[in-house]
């Protein structure tokens, strides 16, 4: 029953009304285009779709970065990682309802070189087996598209709380509890 | 508001008002938007950019495809709405780019002549031409957007980012009900 009941908390926490996504992603690039983090350019790569009825954010092929061969936004001077992290993310979304999106963020460790790499992905149904294996909100730890791979569970979190998230662990003073 | 093909291809029936806006998000739907229009210009016109109502309006551009994206927004649009007869003139289209939500929409509004002139003759770039789409997404992943989500449905694509994007783009291009 757990399983089911994450399912259902995530899909109730995909039901609400936000207006512009890209807008609410540029809001925190934006400290990090202050800070020399990020490519004055980065807030414009993320670019919005829409066909009246649904919406569309991701990052446009512009952009200056990648994660194999999908374009990402790099972020310069990292505290555990090489520089730079890459980061990138797509937004699926009605007036009412969040339909689907990836965040991920990649780089290399300083301290041994070896590849770091999360994916969190809303799916729009159910897919796998079932909510357990492949939970609706859940987070990859390897690039490999390899069923085999885990998928790690999530709590209801929206696309900013990711961003959020991958920017805090990237960034040590970006934890949200170390700041004023 | 229609998709931005479908105006640039309304301006230049015969008969049509020769002046249009669209509104645009930021850098890179400006850059696709002059793409597309310069794409899309008649070969009797030559295409100019401009950034000032009067260069829009000089002499040499009289038959001129003009895209003018505005320095600044609200002074153009006033100088538009009082030199709207100058603009309707124009032998050739006159494309007004305006930032989405900006100062330039909130000038338009109070332009009450030029407005009426715009009627049905606005579109944002930020929607979607569905059957180029379409034809895109196939070319770039083997299969229509519809097949596609079907596949990817039956878990028959791998789990990854690149497909998860595809993913996001097959859903806003064959959104179920």
């Amino acid at each position: 029953m757990t399983w089911e009941a994450l399912r259902d908390a995530v899909s109730s926490k995909c039901v609400f009304r936000q207006p512009r996504w890209d807008n609410a992603l540029r809001a925190l690039l934006r400290p990090l285009v202050d800070d020399g983090r990020c490519d004055p350019s980065a807030p414009n790569w993320l670019t919005y779709r829409s066909d009246g009825r649904r919406n569309r954010v991701f990052v446009s092929e512009n952009a200056s970065g990648s994660i194999g061969t999908a374009p990402s936004i790099p972020l310069h001077r990292p505290t555990w990682l090489m520089d730079p992290a890459q980061l990138t993310v797509a937004v699926v979304y009605e007036r009412d309802r969040l339909i689907q999106y990836t965040v991920t963020a990649s780089g290399r460790t300083m301290s041994g070189d070896a590849p770091w790499y999360v994916r969190v992905e809303l799916d729009e149904l159910q897919l796998g087996r079932g909510p357990c294996s492949h939970a609706i909100l859940h987070c990859h730890v390897d690039p490999d598209g390899d069923d085999a791979q885990p998928r790690v569970p999530l709590p209801p979190l929206v696309p900013t709380d990711i961003v959020e998230w991958m920017l805090a662990t990237v960034y040590e003073d970006l934890e949200p509890s170390r700041r004023g | 508001m229609t998709a931005p093909e479908e105006l640039l291809w309304k301006l230049q029936r015969p008969g049509a008002a020769p002046i249009a806006v669209v509104a645009y998000t930021d850098a890179q739907q400006l850059q696709d938007l002059l793409e597309t229009a310069r794409g899309l210009a008649s070969t009797e016109h030559v295409f100019m950019r401009a950034a000032t109502v009067n260069e829009a309006l000089s002499r040499n551009a009289v038959e001129a495809f003009v895209v003018l994206v505005p320095e600044n927004e609200v002074d153009a649009i006033r100088e538009l709405e009082l030199r709207r007869d100058e603009a309707l003139e124009r032998r050739a289209p006159l494309l007004v780019c305006l930032l989405r939500d900006g100062g330039g929409f909130a000038a338009l509004a109070e332009a009450f002549g030029l407005a009426s002139v715009l009627r049905g003759h606005t579109a944002d770039a930020a929607t979607v031409d569905p059957e180029r789409a379409c034809r895109e997404f196939a070319e770039r992943h083997g299969r229509a957007p519809g097949d596609w989500l079907a596949a990817w449905a039956r878990g028959e694509l791998p789990d990854t980012l690149e497909n998860n994007i595809a993913l996001s783009e097959a859903l806003l291009l064959e959104p179920r009900s």
